[in-house]
């Protein structure tokens, strides 16, 4: 008979689960500090390596990229946004500037960059993650 | 679904003119859809499957327009998944832009 595992960031949720630790705030803002570092560096390469495609960047949208202040609750989970945030120079919001990368507008086809982001920072995320989890099990915290 | 066959479906919607990476002189509703990447599924150190990514992107000066409802049927009658879906309000130009990442 096969067997199946959950690996990957399901599986990291039901190891906290198992283990009660779900609901350890402390330890579960430090993993999603951890991961959310991970995907916020993906984020500013994906958008300089987009930018830079069309040669025109001030960096300014990639080097605002960061995580939400406020870890959000989602039924019984953590989690946080990261999205680049404020104004450029012009006063133009960040994020309206990253929504036409990705999606595009009239006249401009989008990139759906984030799509490519997302998928690059997964692994290395849920690794980050895991090895704070590590750390604590272990006891160094 | 190769490129060709993603434009034949997109060219089934009635009434919408079907652009490649970019609309010249587009008027009215219309599409514009590009070759975005590839998504894999790798199996037994292969590649076991690998799918299309397309960015389709409609755009409309009406309001309530009810060619999203048609493109969204059509792309399903062609087995062609919609994996993420947003709509935006273009203040400058006053088009409503429906934007559509598929595989297929």
């Amino acid at each position: 008979m096969g067997s199946m595992t959950s690996s990957g960031l399901t599986g990291l949720i039901d190891e906290l689960k198992d283990l009660g630790e779900l609901d350890n705030g402390e330890l579960t803002g430090k993993m999603l500090n951890a991961g959310a570092k991970v995907v916020s560096d993906e984020w500013k390469k994906g958008i300089k390596r987009t930018l830079k495609k069309g040669g025109r960047s001030t960096g300014d949208m990639a080097e605002s990229v960061a995580p939400s202040k406020k870890i959000e609750r989602k039924g019984d989970v953590s989690a946080t946004t990261i999205y680049p945030q404020g104004k450029d120079r012009k006063g133009v919001r960040n994020a309206e500037k990253a929504f036409i990368l990705h999606y595009g507008k009239s006249g401009q086809v989008g990139t759906r960059f984030v799509d490519d982001v997302e998928a690059a920072a997964e692994d290395a995320a849920v690794e980050a993650m895991e090895q704070v989890f590590d750390e604590y099990k272990t006891g160094g915290k | 679904m190769t490129p060709k066959q993603l434009k034949a479906v997109l060219n089934t919607v009635p009434g919408v003119a079907v652009y490649h990476n970019k609309a010249l002189k587009a008027t009215g509703e219309y599409i514009v859809w590009a070759e975005v990447g590839k998504s894999r599924l790798s199996a037994d150190n292969i590649t076991a499957e690998a799918a299309h990514r397309y960015a389709v992107d409609f755009f409309t000066p009406e309001e309530y327009s009810e060619k999203p409802a048609e493109i969204e049927k059509i792309l399903e009658e062609n087995d062609i998944v919609i994996t993420d879906y947003a709509v935006d309000f273009e203040d400058d130009t006053g088009r409503t832009h429906y934007a559509y990442t598929v595989e297929g």
